[in-house]
């Protein structure tokens, strides 16, 4: 077990308003990490500061470091960052004006890489990892928005994976999803945590509680607990904790 | 009435019936002790009333768990709360059990005109332990109390040191005197159930400290 990511003293702002406060946070490879926390807490924006979308909002600060492989992404270039780090947002979000495999291969065509044959089976291999493949292999040339929400999501996964990142961060990935189609998200994520290191927030605890190995409760800006996942629902230390995830908050 | 408040209300309701499987399970050992003590069937009946009502309770409480575990998904300290009630049900059920168990004795002394060859001191004092030990582990469980958890634990060998003494004062009188043999098998089981009960006592001492740290501490 090694450390992918180790946050160190990472603040953060929107303009004067801190909303990150002095975060330590070590994320293990080839786990599943879970941040939980009320809504406004700084869930979002922790994760945006992991692979630098963050700085990307005007007005937005951020000071501390964030290391991956004990290397500060901080001082290395943003864009080779977020082809190490990839995110998933919260609403599925295919090009509306591309195929289900143009999609699927969207990061790669915007790296520069033209040659069709290769694009083709970089988007199967990325399908098939994401158990799209037999759902869509007949509509392939469809627009990506024809698919289901669930489907949409998978096939928004397949495009971080293609260009073959390290980490992937989800921001709430299942929340426009139905029970079913989130029950197979959250078997995909435990898939591809053998071979990817995995942050993903939720504001659904039994989903943190299913699928994570760590779980990370933050609360107004601050890191309050963060165990490992069946430690912090049996036995939460912190009395915030224990009275949040029990719904005894506000 | 909110989620919260409704959990809480339930929660509480089941822990309330815990109450009263510990008084029947008092009760029980109590007449059952005293049936066996004054070879009086009325008594000895008590228990056997008490074992029925203790399994509605326990159903009534398993029920309720799982309608909770279902519905609410709980954690922290109410899963703890939820998982231990379920157990201590099971414990206080047993215990009933072998107060069933005792009285059962009695009665077969009643039904062969028996009586005693001699006084049930050691019995008593084993009795009187394994009552004060369900009593400190159902205060430990309802107030939340580790150190009474942990006392009960300890009282636990007393009633090891009792039953072992009773047992070899017993097989003194058998070997002395055949004819003992019957009755002095009925005290050694009798003592044999009165140590069973102290065991469950502990496992809901046990269940205590678990909803108060979430350690799982086992008596040694
Ligand atoms: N673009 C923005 N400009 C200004 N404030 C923002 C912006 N986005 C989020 N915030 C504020 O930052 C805080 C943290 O937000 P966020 O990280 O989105 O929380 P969460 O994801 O936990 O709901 C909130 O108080 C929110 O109002
Ligand atoms: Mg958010």
């Amino acid at each position: 077990m090694s450390t992918k990511i180790r946050i160190k003293s990472l603040n953060g702002w929107f303009g004067e308003k801190q909303v990150l406060k002095d975060i330590n946070l070590d994320i293990e490879e080839n786990s599943i990490t879970a941040i939980i926390g009320p809504s406004g807490c700084g869930k979002t924006t922790l994760i945006r500061c992991i692979n630098r979308m963050h700085e990307v909002t005007p007005g937005a600060r951020v000071e501390g470091s964030v290391l991956l492989d004990e290397q500060d992404i901080y001082k290395e270039d943003p864009v080779k960052v977020r082809e190490r780090i990839g995110m998933v947002f919260q609403r599925p979000n295919p090009f509306p004006t591309m195929s289900v495999l143009e999609n699927a291969v969207a990061g790669l065509k915007l790296k520069g890489i033209r040659n069709r044959k290769l694009l083709a089976e970089k988007a199967e291999e990325v399908i098939k990892a994401v158990g799209l493949w037999d759902e869509v292999k007949n509509e392939l040339n469809k627009p990506g928005t024809s698919l289901s929400g669930g489907q949409q999501q998978r096939l928004c996964i397949a495009r971080a994976l293609a260009v073959e990142p390290e980490v992937l961060l989800m921001d709430e990935p299942a929340s426009a999803l139905d029970p079913v189609s989130t029950m197979r998200l959250e078997d995909l994520i435990y898939e591809l945590k053998k071979e990817y290191t995995i942050v993903i927030v939720t504001h659904n605890m039994q989903q943190a509680a299913r699928v994570s190995d760590y779980t990370a409760f933050l609360y107004m800006g601050e890191l309050i607990e963060y165990s490992n996942t069946k430690e912090l629902f049996e036995r939460p230390k912190n009395d915030l904790t224990e009275r949040y995830i029990s719904g005894r908050f506000g | 009435m909110g989620t919260r408040e409704k959990f809480d209300k339930d929660i509480n309701e089941v822990y309330r019936m815990l109450g009263e499987m510990r008084d029947l399970a008092i009760d029980s050992i109590n007449s059952s002790m005293e049936a066996l003590d004054k070879l009086d069937e009325d008594a000895a009946k008590v228990a056997l009333r008490n074992d029925v009502k203790s399994y509605d309770l326990m159903r009534n409480i398993e029920n309720r768990c799982t309608a909770l575990l279902m519905l609410q998904a709980p954690v922290a300290k109410d899963l703890r709360k939820i998982v231990t009630a379920m157990k201590s049900s099971g414990d206080l059920n047993r215990i009933i059990r072998y107060a069933k168990n005792i009285s059962t004795l009695a009665i077969e002394m009643v039904k062969e005109k028996d009586e005693h060859f001699k006084k049930l001191i050691g019995l008593k004092g084993m009795k009187d332990k394994s009552i004060d030990m369900i009593e400190k582990a159902m205060k430990a469980l309802l107030e939340e109390n580790k150190n009474l958890a942990m006392e009960v634990y300890k009282e636990e060998e007393d009633v090891d040191a009792l039953y072992e003494q009773i047992f070899r004062e017993l097989i003194t009188y058998m070997v002395e005197d055949n004819r003992k043999i019957t009755r002095g098998v009925r005290y050694l089981l009798a003592g044999r159930y009165l140590e069973r009960v102290a065991d469950h006592a502990c496992n809901i001492a046990e269940g205590a400290i678990y909803i108060t740290t979430g350690e799982r501490i086992a008596p040694d």
